[in-house]
């Protein structure tokens, strides 16, 4: 597989997000993890445990930077204060890539922190594609955008979600963290079908893949992170991997930490779905 | 057609103030699930992952007064003092002054005037978790200065030590409260200095006596070495202030507060 430069897609197999429950264990042990996610804003700070955790870690395993705050898709200006600590963040972990989410935080100076959906608009496409787009020549290369889960559809979107995420992944020329779980929770709540957004991708932008867990609420499902991941994400999982070949994936948790040993045993299912398209590949 | 900024601005006072009474014409619902309830699920989330956040920089102070106090507390912060901070870390920043305001007008925290100082005592106990590291000042250091540099020297402490004052014994509450499993000492006015600092990756903290934190204030305001001993002297008299330096200084070393002698001269 090849990117939009012709260069082959790196694959670094497949990783855990780095959480500080997990430090002790991961120094001690040295699981059989092939690389780390850590987010960024997480190790955005002077000094102490997470900067030591981090550089340790950092000597052992590959990792790549996932963000929270940037705020890609806000009518407020890009913070450029955050964008040099993300820099700077950068020049320490050396990442194979830095990814943020396609959504917005909140408006007028303030933080909502969350991930909060965009309306699927000609006019939000312009504005986050020359934001994303001023973002990598700032920082000096690609990033990586995440589709978010999303539990409300604004009335003015002319697109459906995957015709918007490929058509600013194709202005920005970004690359993509493709999140499965959070396709399979926005296929259940807004209704559409998480095969036919699959189908739309760009395969040679997908760089990264997202697994998680959800909460299966009445009407809703909520992408809390505090669960294993479920079977039929799995299966989501399983039929990206056909499309898309091998793509760097890992598990996300938040919530509800298990010991180390748990998240191992569940990226073993998510290695073996991977290594089997690899097996019928050579096949 | 409402722009991006427009539905933003809506999204956002939703969240901030989700029982607006404002129709919500802009986001779609089903019979199931109306635009109202999915629009509750963002304004829930907010409240719920600070409170969170404040549970955890505060958990001493939420298991002081329980859960519903403290919730009823956070929630109130939250409403009026919403983030401006692109990392969770600091959304707390205000919390301390915010209680030492509340225990001034809220006649139903007029039995805990000792609150607002527990919450300070857990922020510098944050603050001084992830300071920046810095050169750390030994003892050989120490040896190698000439003894004509001394009089004009100036010490450079490191980033994560901070002073703290207070007029309870917070240290000992929090302590008592953060155990395992916790426990509850009564609040009892007994005014001092503390300093609270972070040594090979541990916050620790201990009390000043007077003429320490004196010396240190001094210090940390440029004085040099020389102003120190004479404000010692008028401390603790002549006879006693080389011993009374010597020691200090080789306390402070010791426990990983000095970064840096710089010579003046």
């Amino acid at each position: 597989m090849t990117d939009t430069n012709g260069k082959q897609r790196p694959f670094l197999g497949y990783g855990l997000g780095l959480r500080r429950q997990h430090y002790e264990d991961v120094l001690d042990t040295k699981p059989e993890v092939d690389w780390f996610e850590i987010l960024s804003e997480n190790y955005m700070v002077d000094g102490g445990k997470p900067l030591y955790y981090l550089d340790r870690i950092r000597e052992h395993y590959p990792m790549v930077m996932h963000g929270v705050s940037m705020s890609i898709g806000s009518t407020e200006p890009l913070n450029y204060d955050y964008l040099d600590r993300l820099k700077t963040l950068i020049g320490r972990v050396e990442p194979a890539w830095f990814s943020d989410h396609l959504c917005w935080t909140g408006i007028d100076k303030l933080n909502m922190h969350d991930l909060l959906p965009l309306p699927y608009t000609e006019e939000a496409l312009d504005y986050v594609a020359e934001r994303i787009a001023k973002v990598q020549d700032y920082l000096g290369r690609q990033m990586l955008i995440e589709n978010v889960s999303s539990y409300v559809s604004y009335n003015e979107s002319q697109l459906t979600e995957w015709e918007f995420l490929r058509e600013v992944a194709g202005r920005a020329d970004c690359l993509l963290l493709l999140d499965i779980n959070n396709i399979y929770v926005s296929a259940y709540n807004h209704h559409f079908d998480p095969v036919e957004y699959l189908t739309a991708m760009p395969s040679e932008r997908i760089y990264q893949i997202h697994l998680a867990g959800h909460t299966q609420e009445k009407d809703l499902i909520i992408d809390t992170h505090d669960h294993p991941i479920a079977d039929p994400v799995y299966e989501l999982y399983a039929e990206a991997v056909r499309r898309f070949g091998r793509v760097s994936a890992m598990i996300e948790r938040d919530d509800n930490i298990p010991p180390l040993v748990d998240l191992l045993s569940e990226l073993d299912r998510v290695r073996q779905i991977g290594n089997n398209f690899s097996r019928d590949q050579v096949a | 057609m409402m722009h991006l900024s427009e539905l933003q601005s809506r999204f956002q006072s939703f969240i901030l103030e989700p029982e607006n009474g404002e129709e919500i014409s802009w986001v779609g619902g089903t019979e199931q699930v109306p635009s109202r309830d999915r629009l509750s699920v963002y304004a829930n989330a907010y409240v719920l992952r600070l409170k969170e956040v404040l549970e955890s920089d505060y958990a001493a102070v939420n298991r002081a007064i329980g859960d519903d106090r403290f919730g009823l507390l956070a929630e109130r912060y939250i409403r009026q003092h919403p983030s401006r901070f692109f990392s969770l870390r600091d959304f707390g920043n205000r919390f301390a002054a915010y209680l030492g305001e509340q225990v001034e007008i809220d006649a139903s925290l007029r039995d805990l005037p000792w609150l607002p100082e527990l919450a300070q005592f857990e922020w510098t106990l944050g603050l001084a978790f992830d300071s920046a590291e810095s050169t750390l000042l030994d003892e050989q250091d120490m040896a190698s200065i000439p003894a004509d540099a001394w009089p004009a020297l100036q010490f450079e402490f490191c980033p994560s030590v901070h002073r703290i004052d207070l007029e309870w014994n917070i240290p000992a509450m929090w302590k008592s409260l953060t155990a395992d499993p916790p426990e509850t000492v009564e609040a009892i006015r007994t005014p001092g200095s503390w300093l609270v600092w972070r040594q090979d990756m541990v916050t620790r903290f201990r009390s000043l006596d007077e003429d320490e934190w004196l010396i240190l204030d001094l210090l940390h305001r440029g004085g040099n070495f020389n102003d120190g001993c004479e404000l010692l002297a008028s401390q603790i008299g002549e006879e006693g202030v080389s011993m009374r330096a010597a020691s200090l200084l080789k306390g402070w070393i010791g426990q990983g507060l000095v970064a840096d002698a710089v010579r003046t001269y």
